[in-house]
């Protein structure tokens, strides 16, 4: 089944992820002091309209981080609260899991593609910041 | 390069494992499906089943647009394409985005709209895109292996044997 195994390498979805593990790894090999992160606030001045007033760059470091174990490892559980909530969402989904699942599948898959790319870029402006805070050039 | 994959392989619970079994699935009634013509006004609820194979109750009917089972092979090999192909195909025209190409925006819960860029709201869209895409995934990874059972019972009996 070689030309199967060559398809799935191929796969969009794959590689929307392995781009992200690809950056994120890089952001993980290049933070050596992810201390340094804390209390630092995340200011996009740049492309974002609403700062992020909730979680410094050490949290925003370590959410990529356990985003990137789900996506290499599987399913984690998170916690109820979470759970809960999307609970709610998907069960509102339902009748379109059984009438819809193209739509379903577009609408995840898309929005799927969509959070993986913003992930990625600001993996990679936190490595660029992280590189600003320690008087690296880059 | 090889590393992620082989990282997933042992966790059946990975999304990519979920992509791959559907890939492999929407591949394996691509292969079998030799003459899908035949496939034509053949309707997909089993009408005359002398041993219910699989049609338990538990087995959802397919109350979906596609009557025949041709239009619903047709269905999963576009979406088996999208998964390989979506990536570049949404680069290509620029990043459009897959939602406004394929989905009907007042039925679904608008999730992405406004607050992208929230930290915590990522991580949440990340879980629930996620989560819901494996749920897809499984339910079609089942219908187009039942797809293929059915032809290869019903219809791919009298030509060639595989």
């Amino acid at each position: 089944m070689q030309s199967a195994d060559a398809k799935l390498s191929r796969s969009s979805l794959q590689l929307a992820l392995r781009r992200y593990s690809s950056v994120v790894r890089d952001m993980e090999q290049t933070v050596l002091l992810p201390s340094l992160l804390r209390d630092v606030p995340y200011d996009e001045a740049a492309d974002c309209e609403a700062a992020d007033n909730n979680m410094d760059l050490y949290e925003y470091y370590l959410m990529l981080k356990a985003i990137k174990n789900t996506v290499e490892s599987g399913l984690i559980p998170h916690d109820d609260a979470k759970a809960k909530n999307q609970a709610a969402l998907h069960k509102g989904l339902e009748p379109l899991l059984e009438a819809q699942p193209e739509a379903l599948f577009h609408f995840h898959l898309g929005g799927l593609f969509t959070v993986m790319a913003t992930l990625a870029k600001k993996s990679q402006n936190l490595t660029e910041k992280y590189l600003d805070i320690i008087g690296v050039s880059h | 390069m090889m590393q992620l994959s082989n990282d997933t392989q042992s966790n059946k619970h990975s999304l990519l494992n979920v992509m791959n079994r559907f890939i492999a699935a929407a591949n394996n009634m691509d292969e079998t499906i030799m003459v899908p013509s035949l496939l034509r006004d053949v309707p997909l609820e089993e009408q005359d089943s002398q041993a219910s194979v699989g049609h338990n109750n538990n087995d959802p009917p397919f109350p979906s647009k596609q009557r025949d089972m041709y239009e619903h092979y047709l269905l999963l090999k576009s979406l088996k394409n999208d998964m390989e192909w979506g990536l570049l195909k949404r680069e290509m025209s620029g990043g459009a985005s897959f939602l406004e190409m394929a989905v009907k925006q007042e039925e679904l819960p608008q999730v992405n709209g406004g607050a992208t860029e929230e930290g915590s709201d990522l991580e949440g869209q990340f879980h629930y895109h996620l989560h819901g895409l494996f749920a897809v995934l499984s339910k079609l990874t089942v219908q187009a292996d039942h797809l293929t059972n059915r032809y290869k019972r019903e219809i791919g009996g009298g030509s060639l044997l595989r």
